[in-house]
């Protein structure tokens, strides 16, 4: 029973997701701590690959279905890693921020100025540690949910 | 070969704390705060020769300078123009003040002079002591004093010396010249040309006679 496993897994994180944002609104913490939109598209990915491996599973379990799920899943185990790699990208941009804007037309004798430079430099690195966060834990989710899929196929 | 593990995670982790560590060093160094301009006074001349001796001593020094217009400025004569001497300092004589009806001590042995214009030309700066007596036996003798010369535009400290002089000495401390431009060339610290008038109209060339 594949996909019961599988919907149990994702009601599992559905609840937990939902409780961080009850009690942290995370999303909107992330939403609004991350300009370059890049843990968006890594939510995106990691939406899709989720349903695209609830939609394998329940064909195995209701259609019995005999895929060669090594090269079907192919995709999904590059797309565990994408996500990974995604948040990288956004930990350079978060690096490229805090390099670039801090010294341009820097004025160190305002005080004003200089909360400014160091909100720049704090916004740099909370996007550089949001997208790494979301690609860690994106993938690491992903990754369990194929792991479960395809021991349970073996098994079948 | 599946993805199971991957080393992005921790290349990426290397990566954030580099982040880490580079914002820290930036903010370190937007923190370092400047020397503040506010509260320091420029003085309005163009170069500055101090005389300065002991705070303590009871010795009466004078300063002497001729300037290239054969203007001779000293405690008799302070005000010459571009010259200008502001302190006839005599030792501890002048140091004490009565301030709202309290008698205050400033312990302070300086004498300033002035140069206000950029006036080429040659100047003398020779030293005077006016004492005949030594009073305090502790006292170092000869005096020792230490004149300074200062250009303020921009500042540069162009030459320090130290002598000492005997009682009723005049000793000449040094010559420079003055171009156009304000610089300070042809610095000579081995001279030996008096420059204080006597009463009869030459050079304090013996120090006998001398105007006090």
């Amino acid at each position: 029973m594949p996909f019961w496993k599988w919907w149990t897994s994702i009601v599992v994180i559905i609840l937990a997701i939902s409780y961080a944002q009850y009690q942290l609104d995370i999303l909107n913490f992330i939403y609004n701590n991350d300009p370059t939109r890049i843990t968006a598209i890594i939510g995106i990915i990691f939406l899709l690959c989720t349903i695209r491996i609830g939609y394998v599973s329940w064909q195995k379990q209701f259609l019995y279905t005999q895929h060669d799920h090594f090269n079907e899943n192919e995709i999904l185990w590059f797309c565990s890693d994408v996500v990974m790699s995604i948040g990288m990208v956004g930990t350079l941009i978060g690096f490229l921020i805090v390099l670039t804007t801090t010294f341009t037309d820097i004025d160190t004798t305002s005080a004003q100025a200089m909360k400014e430079v160091i909100g720049t430099l704090a916004s740099g690195m909370g996007i550089a540690l949001m997208t790494s966060l979301t690609g860690l834990i994106s993938s690491i989710i992903l990754k369990f949910q194929l792991v479960m899929t395809e021991n349970l196929n073996e098994r079948v | 070969m599946r993805g199971y593990s991957s080393n992005i995670a921790f290349i990426d982790l290397l990566f954030n704390l580099l982040i880490g560590f580079t914002s820290l060093l930036l903010i370190a160094f937007l923190l370092i705060n400047p020397v503040a301009d506010d509260g320091v006074v420029n003085p309005r001349a163009e170069f500055l020769i101090t005389m300065s001796w002991l705070d303590t001593s009871g010795i009466d020094l004078d300063i002497w300078i001729e300037g290239p217009n054969k203007t001779i400025v000293g405690f008799p004569q302070k005000d010459g123009a571009f010259i200008i001497l502001e302190r006839d300092d005599l030792g501890n004589t002048n140091d004490t003040f009565l301030i709202n009806g309290v008698e205050q001590l400033v312990e302070r042995n300086l004498e300033t002079v002035s140069i206000n214009a950029i006036v080429p030309g040659e100047y003398f700066v020779s030293v005077h002591n006016y004492n005949s007596t030594v009073e305090n036996d502790e006292e170092e003798y000869p005096t020792p004093v230490t004149i300074d010369l200062m250009d303020l535009e921009p500042y540069s400290l162009v030459l320090s010396k130290q002598v000492s002089v005997k009682l009723k000495e005049e000793k000449s401390v040094f010559s420079f010249m003055i171009n156009e431009k304000g610089q300070i060339y042809d610095l000579n610290d081995d001279i030996n040309i008096k420059i204080r008038p006597t009463p009869r109209g030459g050079r304090s060339d013996t120090d006998e006679g001398a105007v006090p």
